[in-house]
């Protein structure tokens, strides 16, 4: 193919887009609409001068939150920038959704400074800022129980960059229902100073052998420039912590003859979180749901970044899914729109691995096996495949592996080298390989967008 | 002037893909381009009254974006800290394909080739939108099509 239909090709693939952007100025100009309503209230000639300074000395005085959050205003600019591109969080702190927490600690010539925090039933946002002299840098942090052991029940990353002057934002997810947010909690921060930092980020890097190593250590190098361990004690207001609306659905589905049941939606300030179920006798597992929310305002809420919670065990179904809150809209009405589903047939979830015979079993359409080789003892297996946008799964596989028996092992690490056109080749290593023994799970569904979407009134 | 809501949704929904398109290839991700043409909305929404004439909402609502979109790639850079995705480096954009090949070009030639041949925008509407003389933007669109080995028209 030479460059000029290299260029139509990728043009052609660049007219699909996402159906989101159907609804988008709708939502993006209701939220204009509001943001006028609330300055009106303050530039209608109606009130005189005299009533706005009688009216500000009772807010400041009635409502503390107000004077800090006035007192502070270069705080406020900044925790609304770190928040612009999440709605949910946006809406937050708008709403005036948040704890300050004013925390600071010096070492050395590095500043760690905790500026607040966003709590609700599920999760806690955590700003804080470095200032360092220094462009950016690595970070690394840890959340800790007030003993001072790891908390277990949490979602969090690990790793991250900062750069100095800008308010970072860390969030930690209580996916386990049966672990409540603590009134005191550890965080515990290393910030790393290397002073060549910016320059690594642009240096060209060698090139990785796409062959999965043995070491499981791969990570991000600390040992450049010192390290400053800061530790904050952080105390979650109860009265956020508990904060959640939730609203029973009970209701079953059919889509393409798979049953699912509709449990119920917890709506957080800072997200929403959709419980499903199926039915024993499905043939096919559920992957995902594409849903939006829209109140009677015409405000429209969309997936969450943070996506889906999948079951684990024998079941592999979405048990949840995530979307951006409602929780600050006026509305008394809500619904839910189903627009599509993502599905993998249950004959075809496993395969298994036959070196001798040179085959995998019930490889998903759209994967090709590209490589299948015995060295040493170990098999390596490589699999291509095109990357998709609107899926979005480069996991095309659950990292575990079993034998016959049902003995888990673990692919790890595992090596994806997607090229430029989104063609991604993922490599395998099966250690101490023994033929006719192994069998892998797939999570490669085909994904349907329905012609109507279902609507699902939620209140 | 003062854009009737019907018609900035009627002029925006005849754009909305080329934003799109804009957005990804800028951003490199789904959500971020979408994230981006919210906020582009939202804000030309908000300061409608500084648009001069309708006929040129296509590039002054581009010309948000491109903001946007500069915002968000410096607030969100990050280092890539997955060992799933090692990147291979190449410096030779003859043997790159064209996507990767169009990320490894400076910004500012990036941009001229997001504008002009994967949204249609003419040199004069890419000149406007960029606020720099028309000859420059003919000057890097010559060093980006020469760079990238593409045989496209040249306005």
């Amino acid at each position: 193919m030479n460059r000029n239909d290299e260029f139509l090709e990728l043009k052609q693939e660049l007219d699909q887009t996402p159906a989101q952007l159907e609804y988008i100025a709708a939502k993006a100009i209701t939220r204009a609409k509001k943001q006028k309503r609330r300055s009106i209230l303050w530039k209608t000639p109606a009130i005189s001068f005299c009533s706005l300074v009688i009216l500000f000395v009772l807010l400041v005085n009635l409502f503390p939150k107000v004077a800090l959050a006035m007192s502070n205003v270069p705080f406020l600019k900044n925790l609304i920038q770190a928040v612009s591109f999440d709605p949910s969080l946006k809406a937050a702190v708008e709403n005036d959704y948040y704890q300050t927490v004013g925390d600071s600690q010096t070492q050395g010539d590095v500043t760690a400074t905790v500026e607040s925090m966003i709590v609700d039933a599920e999760y806690i946002s955590i700003f804080f800022s470095v200032d360092a002299p220094v462009k950016s840098g690595l970070f690394r942090y840890d959340i800790l129980d007030s003993e001072g052991n790891t908390m277990s029940g949490i979602s969090t990353q690990s790793t991250c960059m900062y750069n100095v002057g800008e308010l970072q934002k860390i969030q930690i997810d209580f996916v386990d229902r049966n672990v409540r947010i603590p009134d005191k909690l550890l965080f515990k921060l290393t910030v790393n100073q290397n002073p060549n930092f910016q320059e690594s980020l642009y240096a060209p890097r060698e090139t990785v052998s796409t062959e999965p190593a043995d070491d499981e250590s791969i990570g991000i190098d600390f040992t450049a420039g010192p390290n400053y361990d800061f530790t904050f004690t952080l105390n979650p207001d109860e009265v956020y912590a508990k904060t959640v609306n939730q609203y029973p659905i009970n209701q079953w589905l059919e889509i393409n003859n798979q049953r699912i049941y509709l449990d119920s939606i917890n709506i957080y300030p800072t997200s929403a979180k959709l419980f499903l179920d199926y039915d024993d006798n499905n043939s096919a597992v559920i992957q995902n749901l594409d849903v939006y929310y829209k109140d009677n305002d015409d405000n429209i809420y969309g997936l969450n970044k943070s996506g889906i919670c999948m079951s684990s065990g024998d079941a592999f179904d979405v048990s949840a899914i995530y979307s951006e809150s409602s929780y600050f809209s006026k509305s008394d009405h809500l619904s839910m729109y189903i627009y599509g589903i993502s599905m993998l047939d249950k004959v075809r979830l496993y395969s298994e691995i036959s070196y001798q015979d040179k085959v995998i079993t019930n490889i998903p359409e759209g994967i090709t096996l590209t490589r299948m080789e015995l060295k040493n003892s170990d098999l390596y297996i490589d699999f291509k495949f095109k990357y998709d946008i609107s899926s979005n799964i480069l996991q095309i596989f659950g990292l575990d592996y079993y034998d016959l028996d049902g003995k888990q092992y673990y692919f790890f690490p595992m090596c994806v080298s997607p090229d430029v056109e989104g063609n991604t080749t993922v490599h395998l290593k099966i250690p101490n390989y023994e033929d006719n023994k192994y069998r892998l799970r797939w999570n490669y569904p085909t994904t349907q967008v329905l012609d109507e979407p279902i609507e699902i009134k939620i209140k | 002037m003062k854009l009737p809501e019907e018609k900035f949704i009627e002029e925006f929904d005849l754009i909305k893909q080329q934003l799109y398109r804009f957005a990804y290839l800028y951003l490199k991700s789904e959500s971020s381009a979408l994230e981006a043409v919210d906020e582009a909305v939202f804000l030309a929404y908000k300061n409608i009254k500084k648009l001069k004439e309708p006929k040129y909402f296509k590039t002054w609502i581009t010309r948000i974006l491109i903001n946007v979109c500069k915002k968000e790639l410096r607030h969100n850079k990050k280092v890539s800290l997955s060992e799933e995705l090692p990147e291979q480096v190449h410096t030779d954009f003859d043997s790159l394909p064209l996507k990767d090949a169009i990320l490894k070009l400076p910004e500012e030639l990036q941009i001229i080739i997001n504008l002009r041949y994967f949204n249609d925008f003419t040199l004069v509407e890419t000149a406007d939108i960029l606020k720099l003389p028309q000859g420059t933007v003919a000057t890097r669109q010559r060093k980006a099509l020469s760079l990238l080995r593409l045989e496209l028209e040249v306005e």
